[in-house]
């Protein structure tokens, strides 16, 4: 952890102790970052004005990518467009028809939705030259590589 | 509908009111709670819209949440009771909050002694990472039943046992309250995404709710619907994978220690 450098005396070790978490929750915010993009707070999932759902999503980490799944049901492949920006992935999808509210939640008004759309935060080591995607039954795969790749070590 | 507000239960916690007085020993009882790809629920939407069920009562409970569902001007708690002749299905309109699912469990349970259905089905999902899902063309469905009796009826229409496994949720504390209090019942599960609505799924719960009640239950419309379904749960879905994260679904992922 090349961000903190170690105590040297006693009265040190309470701001060393609170450095090493504030630490760990910058690197614990940074891994997570994604995950708590989806579904951890409760917000609107829709823009009447743009006429667009937020899609759902989920990202599962491995050692060398994420992997970002998100729902896109009544959407055709061409119709999906994949933004990498520096730090986010913006994918947006038009549905092949619209879906149509006549007395829209608290609003109550019509609506006709005729897109999805999401913004997928990108962790600071995310591969943003080598995104791939892939698109099968409504479900859009979209991987990313880390750009640190694991390195073998040799047991002596 | 005339409301006759014929109070069945009513205790410290939870209160069960029957609009329309539902008869002893006559139905087959179906529960139907947001869970992983929420199943339950879009299984139970496809059964009040197909087996043509009217609303007849609702469940409240003073650990639920401060929220009125409002249906055709009147506001309803969001535990709601839909009933035909020949089923009552329990269906919930939010996910349930973890304080909420021991009491609501409870509830439906005590219902259920006062009511004696023919039968007692809980459809649901069991979690599947979203890779592993998407290959699956047709999700297997797995029972876990809670009496002696039950696992014989199981077995006697050929479907199959989750042998080994977890089950977290609301279903985790019916299925042990359920067995202690030797009431039969069998929880459904169909292989489903977590955190994705999955009509496939829920399709799969029907086709064996209607194997175990030995009534016939069309899903042509749920699967040919499915992507529209998808598109309009999502607000559901995304409380209700809130409500996982505290309730410990992702668990059902795990293999049990003491697996044999």
């Amino acid at each position: 952890m090349p961000e903190i450098s170690q105590p040297k005396k006693r009265k040190d070790m309470l701001q060393y102790l609170d450095e090493s978490v504030k630490a760990l929750q910058r690197r614990f915010d940074a891994l997570f970052r994604p995950s708590l993009a989806f579904g951890s707070r409760i917000r609107a999932l829709w823009d009447g004005d743009a006429c667009c759902f937020e899609a759902l999503g989920d990202v599962q980490e491995t050692d060398t990518e994420y992997v970002v799944t998100l729902d896109l049901p009544m959407v055709n492949k061409e119709d999906i467009e994949i933004t990498v920006m520096d730090d986010h992935l913006s994918i947006k999808a038009k549905m092949r028809k619209e879906v149509h509210y006549e007395r829209w939640g608290t609003v109550q008004r019509e609506i006709r939705f005729q897109s999805l759309s999401k913004k997928v935060p990108m962790p600071r080591d995310a591969d943003a030259e080598n995104v791939q995607a892939a698109f099968k039954e409504g479900l859009l795969e979209i991987r990313v590589p880390k750009k640190q790749q694991p390195k073998q070590v040799q047991i002596e | 509908m005339e409301e006759k507000d014929v109070l069945v239960v009513q205790e410290t916690l939870f209160e069960i009111v029957e609009l329309v007085e539902q008869p002893k020993g006559k139905k087959h009882a179906i529960i139907a709670l947001p869970d992983a790809g929420l199943v339950g629920t879009i299984a139970g939407m496809h059964l009040v819209q197909t087996l043509n069920m009217r609303l007849v009562g609702y469940i409240d409970t003073e650990v639920m949440p401060p929220i009125a569902i409002v249906h055709n001007r009147k506001a309803r708690p969001p535990i709601q009771l839909y009933a035909n002749d020949e089923f009552l299905l329990i269906v919930s309109e939010i996910p349930l909050p973890v304080e909420a699912m021991r009491p609501v469990s409870t509830a439906i349970l005590q219902y259920f002694q006062e009511l004696e259905p023919k039968s007692i089905t809980a459809l649901g999902g069991t979690a599947l990472p979203p890779a592993l899902r998407s290959k699956i063309e047709t999700p297997e469905v797995y029972a876990v039943a809670t009496t002696e009796s039950e696992y014989d009826r199981i077995m006697d229409k050929k479907i199959k046992f989750l042998d080994e496994g977890i089950v977290a949720g609301t279903y985790a504390i019916i299925l042990l309250e359920a067995q202690r209090q030797k009431i039969p019942m069998t929880y459904v599960m169909a292989q489903a995404f977590l955190n994705f609505p999955d009509p496939g799924a829920a399709a799969e719960t029907v086709k064996t709710l209607s194997i175990l009640t030995d009534t016939p239950i069309p899903t042509k419309a749920l699967i040919e619907g499915a992507e529209e379904v998808r598109v309009r749960v999502r607000d559901l879905m995304n409380q209700t994978s809130t409500t996982m994260q505290t309730s410990g679904k992702e668990q059902e992922f795990q293999i049990p220690a003491f697996y044999s």
